[in-house]
């Protein structure tokens, strides 16, 4: 009888040994969170999931109407004025999801990058692409809403509240200088295969640089209105500054010749000039969606000729207009700025012509339409550029780099830098008694000339506290207190709230919702 | 593709196109049962199951059940005294279950593959419910049940009763996740819980039992009450489950008559300070007007949407349903008489809104209503109108389906099977060489009683109470048969 007891003590024991194992099963065809991940192959899918990520927050979640709050115009329609005039009415609220979405599709490739056999070298070049669009994803919320939920390497399942912004920038910054330490060049980044990118959508090294320059140069010029304003931002402009003498220094971008090829190479896409962009150029069979978001700025200000069966007075019915006298005054004597983003500038803005014009001039910087190709509506035009969206080009960082000089009072360096620029556009070189010798303004005005229409005035306007001389409406009877409060920051959309007690509307817009 | 709780979940493949997907189960069971003289009984079980769907810190659940019984008619007190009580049992029992879900791969988290970018495959989880859960487990069941069953006077006269309780717990739910910077948007949990308690009660009588008469009548009814107890956060599902509600319940926008002056409409005032009449929401600009429903603005925005102003108005479940069934025997005559009943149902009649509502795809229905009686309100005054004045429905959901005035409360009736036959005499089958000759009537659905506007309650679906007028009556059907055996 004990034998027997012992006997089934001892089946029983061994049974309860092996049963763990039997109900722990792996997927043999279904891909699931825990076996999806096994090669590099795979890695790379997930990073393209993050680039289709990347392309959505580029282009809709209210970047377009901050944009254009702060871009440069003399006249537009009334439907725009109570929204760069910060009506509280016009003010959409802004959504952040697909931000989020970016952070955690990043987070998968850190969390697996590790499990997957491959040399410690292609591992440092996955974890920096992942890195790089965790911190372009922050970096963008840091644009467009200020404060927001500082999410790490967690998927978090509580509430959470927002972190103030320049802890969040603390951690994009991080985030940017790791990535820009981990990727190789441009040229030098290969996928499993081993063949080169094709598009500069890619992220390399010259790109995490020119995101690191953007977000330190953002903390650092954004400090006038920090709600905790106790850190050093000099030693931020220094960093930046560095981030874009490595790029400028890598050798693997170099400036178009001209302003007339930056609009038609740089701007359409995969130039020598551009560092990071997103490509939408010949690729809309894959996002037929984004056809309807309206990507670039400029179709809100070029009608003649770019638009199809248009005619020169339709000029007058632009949303957004620039007059013949404000180009004649941006861009003196040979600038070619002028006659490379305007449309035969000369004989359109003779006086004769005023008739037709309205004195307006004809911006002419993106060219490349996008129509139909099937259908009824084949050649019809799409109110959309068949071009890229450039994140960050050449000339964009030189001149990043000649504000961060003028920050730190290298005058001389940033001159040079402003007269890279302006000596390929033939332009006079900087003059010492330009804008009464200020030379950060003069600056500012150098991008707003150069980036005219590239949807970045209206955060150079903050970054260098120009807002009540350059920006309109309430901002300029805004008190310093409704700065820190995120005046210019979106109103939070409402999704951000459900179940997540901890979460609070911006400080400003709050007393208007 | 897997479909749960009417959600579909697409799941990609990974190497090759199969249906394949597997599952372990892998169980302990142990079971006893005694019993005493038929007198005392006892049964108990033990079983311990491991799963292969759960998550990873969680696949074990112990689900153990014990019933007892009393048969105290085999008491000697009762044995010896009471000549006429056959049988008298009392039984309880208490048991736990486990309930394993379909989904194979749930807790893993799932993968899929999104559209193309450059030309290249792109994988990304589900960010919508396919966040993994390391804790995903068994769904749990606690029921008890305590029933009476009695015989009497030779079993002339039976009656069963019994009560039971279950509770059941961590049901699997999808949760929204707080906020949105997550990512994922839900994720599947072990969150919710329904209770559900009923009795039923089974009573027959047989009123004749000779030699050449016949007549039993046995009745049957039951009544269950369900609630939802528990969510994943303690709140309510919006519009859906109401903590402590019934499941089925109905959630209707409230009214009070209708507008009869501009003046009954309270004001409301925008952010800016704009001043507004309730409207419906989305459409300020065309606020409510005397003649309309005067609709109860729970929530107090100033707009009118079922989505934030409907209220828990009714159960759909009815009351108490059950059946009565008569059996009747008299000579070569036989007779079967079934009635089924529900009572206390809510129902919404959605024909007549079909038909009023001035949109081309909601009047194609194959039953439209004949306005001729209807009675539309048209001045102030009108008290007694049964829709407000007639016009163009544009979003101020006057013939929204779940309005409290159009919840019918509803108690039907219906003989559902009636049967005569009558046996030839043996004596005569014989004559002709038969075995046997029986000619019979049967008819179903013969008759309803029912306070129902519509045609036929039963055909509503019972959990929703939404009679979308497109489902056909039960047909009224009558055999007239002969069987005949050699």
């Amino acid at each position: 009888m004990q034998q027997k007891i012992r006997f089934i003590l001892l089946l029983s024991a061994f049974s309860f040994l092996a049963c763990s194992d039997l109900i722990e099963l792996t997927p043999q065809n279904s891909i699931t969170y825990r076996n999806a991940l096994e090669t590099q192959k795979d890695l790379e899918s997930v990073l393209h999931g993050a680039a289709q990520l990347a392309m959505s927050i580029s282009i809709i979640n209210n970047g377009y109407e901050s944009a254009l709050k702060g871009e440069y115009a003399d006249i537009y329609n009334p439907s725009y004025r109570i929204l760069r005039e910060f009506e509280p009415e016009a003010q959409l609220a802004g959504r952040f999801e697909d931000h989020y979405l970016l952070i955690a599709q990043s987070n998968v490739v850190l969390e697996f990058s590790p499990t997957i056999a491959m040399s410690q070298e292609r591992r440092q070049m996955y974890n920096g692409q992942a890195n790089f669009y965790k911190a372009l994803a922050y970096f963008d919320l840091l644009k467009k809403f200020g404060d927001c939920v500082l999410i790490k390497d967690e998927v978090e399942l509580y509430p959470k509240a927002k972190s103030p912004r320049t802890e969040v920038a603390d951690y994009a910054i991080e985030l940017a200088a790791l990535a820009a330490e981990q990727l190789p060049e441009f040229e030098q980044v290969t996928n499993h295969l081993g063949a080169a990118p094709r598009y500069k959508s890619t992220p390399s090294k010259g790109a995490a640089n020119a995101l690191l320059a953007h977000l330190c140069a953002w903390k650092a010029g954004t400090k006038y209105f920090a709600e905790d304003p106790d850190y050093d931002e000099m030693a931020l402009w220094s960093q930046a500054e560095a981030a874009c003498t490595q790029i400028i220094k890598s050798g693997s971008y170099q400036l178009a010749t001209s302003p007339e090829e930056v609009c038609t190479e740089v701007l359409v896409g995969d130039s020598k000039e551009s560092i990071y962009e997103i490509v939408f150029k010949d690729m809309w069979h894959e996002n037929p969606n984004f056809i309807v978001y309206p990507i670039f700025i400029a179709i809100g200000y070029q009608t003649y000729p770019v638009k199809p069966n248009s005619s020169p007075f339709d000029v007058r019915n632009a949303p957004f207009r620039i007059e013949n006298a404000t180009v004649r005054e941006m861009y003196p004597n040979n600038d070619e700025r002028k006659f490379a983003y305007f449309y035969r500038f000369e004989e359109m803005s003779r006086p004769e012509n005023a008739l037709i014009s309205g004195g307006f001039a004809y911006p002419y910087k993106w060219r490349n339409i996008l129509v139909n190709t099937e259908g009824w509506s084949a050649g019809l035009f799409r109110d959309n550029f068949n071009m890229n969206k450039i994140w960050w080009r050449l000339a964009d960082i030189i001149l990043l780099r000649a504000e961060c000089r003028a920050r730190l009072g290298n005058t001389e360096g940033a001159i040079q830098d402003i007269n890279t620029i302006r000596a390929r556009a033939k332009a006079d070189l900087y003059d010492a008694n330009e804008y009464g010798g200020d030379v950060r303004y003069a600056v500012f005005k150098e991008r707003e000339k150069e980036l005219l229409l590239e949807e970045t005035r209206y955060w150079d306007i903050i970054r260098n506290g120009y807002v009540r001389e350059e920006l309109e409406g309430r901002v300029r009877v805004a008190s310093d207190q409704d700065f820190i409060d995120g005046m210019f920051f979106l109103p939070i959309g409402s999704a951000a709230f459900q179940r997540n007690p901890l979460m609070r509307q911006n400080k400003y817009w709050q007393k208007y919702l | 593709v897997e479909e749960i709780l009417q959600v579909i979940e697409i799941i990609a493949f990974q190497r090759y196109r199969s249906d394949m997907q597997e599952k372990a189960l892998l169980s302990y069971f142990a079971r006893g049962e005694y019993n005493y003289h038929q007198k005392y009984l006892f049964s108990a079980s033990f079983r311990r199951d491991g799963s292969s769907v759960f998550g990873a810190n969680n696949k074990w659940g112990t689900f153990p059940s014990l019933a007892l019984g009393w048969a105290f008619s085999e008491e000697s007190f009762v044995k010896q005294h009471i000549g006429w009580f056959d049988l008298g049992k009392l039984r309880a029992s208490w048991g736990r279950s486990g309930m394993n879900f379909s989904q194979n791969y749930l807790a893993l988290g799932i993968m899929k593959a999104g559209e193309p970018y450059q030309g290249n495959g792109v994988l990304t989880p589900e960010f919508h419910r396919g966040l993994y859960n390391d804790e995903l487990s068994w769904e749990e069941t606690d029921q008890y049940d305590f029933g009476l069953d009695i015989d009497l006077f030779h079993s002339r006269f039976s009656f069963t009763a019994d009560y039971y309780y279950r509770y059941t717990d961590k049901m699997l739910m999808h949760m929204p996740l707080p906020g949105t910077h997550n990512g994922y948007r839900e994720q599947w949990r072990n969150a919710a819980a329904v209770s559900n308690e009923g009795i039923e009660l089974l009573a027959s009588f047989k009123i004749l039992q000779r030699q050449n008469i016949y007549w039993k009548v046995s009745v049957n009814g039951a009544r269950n009450w369900n609630r939802f107890e528990k969510s994943y956060d303690d709140r309510d599902v919006s519009n859906t489950w109401i903590i402590g509600k019934p499941l089925a319940g109905m959630y209707a926008l409230r009214t009070e008559g209708f507008i009869q002056s501009q003046s009954d409409l309270p004001i409301f005032f925008s952010p800016t300070g704009r001043s507004n009449f309730l409207s419906a929401a989305g459409y300020p600009l065309a606020p409510y007007r005397e003649g309309d429903y005067r609709f109860v603005d729970f929530n107090g925005d100033g707009l009118i949407a079922p989505y934030n102003d409907a209220v828990y108005f009714a159960s759909a479940l009815p009351t108490i349903s059950g059946g009565i069934l008569q059996e009747v025997r008299w000579r070569n005559f036989d007779c079967n008489l079934l009635f089924s009943f529900q009572l206390g149902r809510h129902i919404v009649n959605q024909m007549p809104l079909l038909s009023l509502a001035t949109t081309e795809a909601e009047i194609s229905k194959p039953f439209l209503l004949n306005i001729d009686k209807t009675v539309f309100w048209s001045d102030p005054g009108d008290r007694d109108a049964d829709y407000p004045r007639i016009q163009y429905d544009n979003f101020n959901w006057t013939y929204f389906n779940l309005i409290d005035r159009y919840v019918e409360r509803v108690n039907w009736l219906k003989m559902k099977t009636f049967t005569l036959g009558y046996e030839l005499p043996v004596s005569l089958s014989k004559r002709f060489g038969w075995s046997g000759l029986r000619i019979f009537y049967s008819g179903e659905n013969l008759f309803t009683f029912s306070s129902y506007s519509g045609l036929d309650p039963e055909t509503v679906p019972i959990d929703t109470g939404m009679d979308d007028g497109k489902s056909y009556p039960l047909a009224r059907k009558m055999t007239l048969g002969l069987t005949l055996k050699f």
